[in-house]
């Protein structure tokens, strides 16, 4: 299952719980649990499009800055390797 | 005393139901040699003393994390009587995979579905006792944060702890992994070890270094050598395992869980199909953009501009009789009226279409629309060999190129990086916006929205252009490339729009009262002296620098001292260009306002080579000391000081001789 969604992960265009899950047959909770082991295991890597703080200093350039949360996937190395 | 640890991924309630059983009863401290946070309480229910202790929230019992390897270390040494394992009721697929692992260790457990109101609420339908006869041990159903279920859960726990477990694992991991199991357990076979010889196989075959490890110092060297040369056949083991887990976790669901159907294809997923469309998507984008830079000019500018310009001409009428009522020095009036009065208020005029663009900026934000754009112009900045993260650090640069230059940070790649730090001067910040509303409304009353959303435009377009240009000069390289999951829409919430909005507004006003307030005070004490001049002449210091300077941009049409000398004090901050003009050219004009002012001396042409300057020309002393920081080189604080200037001179140089070629 896990290579499956990496292989998806790999084709789409962008990263659609509905279209992902609907492709391999398994739930929306399942995919993102998988996605969670992948990130885990070394073969995915996620991170937010804009710099987070919670922090908010008045003081910082952040406290007034737009973040925009967007969820990103990156394939890594190893998780290249796996697909091939 | 019976001792039970609470386990569960982060979020299920985990801690709440903790808090529940224990209430005060409680202490908390340190797992030894590490930072993670230990937790343990008491109970006591029907005479029966219970030890609690909340392990670490987790998703998995592997060594990836101290949390994971706390967590099923306490389990497998400290052997609790009964494991309690915690899991969201609307969420089972995720919660249980940590499920199979603590079958996997043989360990006692209980299973708590908490948030069971939740899962009700969802139609989500679990048959408790057909999961319990599934993985063969109880199951509890509770609803943490309102106290239900608890007292069930401690009669549960009472009459587990004597009873012989009968639980369920996953029975094969397919016919190739179950034999390198056996294998590796029969060689275990003859040494005793603290953890159960399956699950030490298990764990071998998923490459877990701390088993291999606690292997090595607890048998002979040739069966770990044995031992190596299996769990070294393939790199894949730890997958095989990892997805008959979730098999596992499936199956058990599917015969013990009714979900009600869900719409694959959501509203979101429609409107995404025209929003989204290769080629629909950035001019859809465009009309949006222009279509708020429009309603931004009708709204802040036709329906509020002018009550706060006339306020603040009122309130300078009002200091200047004060003033002279009180026989004021005439300095102190001048200071007061035409220094700070005409030059900070002629910042403060733009803040009602400052309020009226980010209000709808926000907007678009909240509603998800923004990602939208962020994955448009991916597209483009892929096919530029560009991240399509260098535009998110772009569009947060429309605020304020500060947080825009360290939104880069979030870019793995130098390369990517470095040419999101250099391009993102040419978003045209909050700060640019007055001085091109001030012109605009000077020369360009009825076409300011298309004025304006050309000139950002035109700021993304030499952006992009740059990046292009950089990516194979200066930083040559592959891009990593990445894909991204677009939040749903949602209608926004105007509470976080108007708040966010007031961030912006705040800082501006902020800014204005204390950096431009300096600048001003500053460059007013040059404008005076020396003292017997004509002030804000020629003549004065301000006007001899300005008109030293000032041929560097006869080429570009506004080569006067007044524009000299806002544009360069304009690298302080960019607010101080419209505040400096304000207050150069205070009572120039037959009226005191800068428009009139700026009429008299500028032409529709000259007006827009001197924006585009703006538009391009060094970035403000606050992002340059960030793109130090950030680069931690003063080499490219020096570079994104100078190229934009030079850049931004040759635009207008352009601008202005071809417009007057063509009789502009």
């Amino acid at each position: 299952m896990l290579k499956n969604i990496l292989k998806e992960i790999n084709t789409a265009e962008i990263f659609s719980k509905p279209n992902i899950s609907k492709n391999l047959n398994i739930s929306e909770e399942m995919l993102e649990s998988g996605v969670e082991q992948l990130v885990r295991m070394g073969y995915l890597m996620e991170e937010m499009g804009s710099p987070v703080c919670e922090s908010k200093c008045k003081s910082c350039a952040f406290s007034r800055c737009s973040t925009i949360p967007i969820r990103m996937f990156t394939i890594t190395d190893k998780g290249k390797e796996l697909i091939q | 005393m019976n001792t039970i640890a609470l386990v569960g991924n982060p979020n299920s309630g985990k801690t709440t139901l903790f808090n529940a059983l224990t209430g005060s009863n409680q202490h908390v401290g340190n797992w030894p040699g590490v930072t993670v946070e230990k937790k343990e309480g008491k109970v006591t229910h029907n005479d029966t003393e219970f030890n609690i202790v909340d392990l670490p929230g987790t998703y998995s019992l592997g060594a990836y994390s101290e949390d994971e390897v706390v967590a099923r270390d306490f389990i497998l040494k400290d052997n609790p009587d009964v494991v309690i394992n915690v899991v969201d009721a609307t969420n089972l697929e995720r919660g249980m995979y940590l499920t199979t692992q603590l079958l996997e260790m043989g360990t006692k457990i209980i299973l708590v579905l908490n948030m069971m109101d939740e899962a009700k609420a969802k139609n989500i339908e679990i048959d408790i006792k057909k999961l319990s006869k599934n993985l063969g041990v109880p199951v509890v159903a509770t609803v943490a944060s309102k106290r239900k279920g608890l007292d069930m859960l401690l009669e549960e726990s009472i009459s587990y702890i004597n009873k012989e477990a009968n639980q369920r694992s996953i029975k094969s991991y397919g016919d190739y992994m179950d034999k390198e199991i056996l294998h590796i357990e029969n060689i275990l076979e003859g040494s005793n070890f603290d953890y159960p010889k399956k699950w030490l196989a298990i764990k071998l075959l998923e490459g877990d270094m701390d088993v291999l490890n606690y292997i090595e110092k607890n048998v002979q060297k040739d069966n770990f050598e044995r031992i190596k040369n299996i769990t070294g056949k393939s790199q894949d083991f730890e997958l095989e395992i990892v997805d008959k887990r979730y098999e596992f976790v499936g199956e058990i669901i599917s015969s013990s869980v009714v979900k009600p159907e869900v719409e694959k294809v959501t509203l979101t997923d429609k409107v995404d199909k025209i929003i989204t469309n290769k080629f629909l998507g950035l001019p859809i984008f465009a009309i949006i953009m222009f279509f708020i830079f429009q309603i931004t000019f009708v709204i802040g500018s036709d329906l509020l501009g002018g009550y706060v310009a006339t306020a603040i001409e009122m309130f300078g009428e009002f200091v200047l009789n004060l003033l002279e009522g009180l026989n004021a020095p005439e300095l102190l009036t001048s200071f007061l009226v035409e220094g700070i009065i005409g030059g900070v208020g002629a910042v403060f005029e733009f803040i009602p279409l400052i309020v009226v663009l980010y209000f709808f900026l926000g907007i678009l934000e909240d509603t998800g629309y923004m990602a939208r754009a962020a994955y448009i112009m991916d597209g483009i900045m892929r096919a530029l060999g560009l991240h399509g993260k260098t535009f998110i650090s772009m569009i947060v640069g429309f605020g304020c190129n500060v947080p825009g230059v360290m939104a880069a940070r979030t870019l793995e790649n130098k390369k990517d990086r470095m040419i999101a730090i250099l391009i993102n001067p040419f978003m045209s910040c909050g700060a640019r916006l007055p001085i091109y509303l001030v012109f605009i409304a000077a020369f360009f009353p009825d076409n300011g929205g298309v004025v304006l959303f050309t000139l950002y435009v035109l700021g993304i377009i030499t952006a992009l252009i740059l990046g292009k240009i950089f990516s194979k000069t200066l930083f040559k390289g592959e891009s990593s490339y990445f894909i991204m999951e677009l939040p749903p829409y949602r209608l926004p919430s105007f509470r976080v729009v108007i708040r966010d909005m007031w961030d912006k507004v705040w800082d501006f006003i902020h800014r204005a009262g204390t950096i431009i307030f300096v600048v001003i005070s500053l460059l007013w004490v040059l404008s005076i002296l020396p003292l017997g001049v004509e002030p804000y002449s020629q003549e004065s210091i301000l006007g001899r620098i300005g008109t030293f300077l000032a041929p560097i941009f006869v080429p570009a049409g506004f080569g006067t001292w007044q524009a000299t000398v806002s544009l360069f004090a304009g690298i302080a901050a960019k607010e101080a260009v419209v505040a400096i003009l304000g207050m150069v050219y205070a009572g120039v004009s037959e009226g005191s306002q800068l428009t009139l002012a700026l009429q008299s001396v500028f032409t529709p042409l000259t007006a827009i080579s001197f924006m585009v300057m703006t538009l391009f020309y060094t970035p403000c002393a606050a992002v340059l000391a960030t793109v130090k920081s950030e680069t931690g080189s003063s080499k490219w604080a020096i570079f994104i000081a100078l190229y934009p200037f030079v850049l931004g001179w040759i635009a207008s140089v352009i601008i202005y001789q071809v417009g007057t070629l063509l009789g502009f």
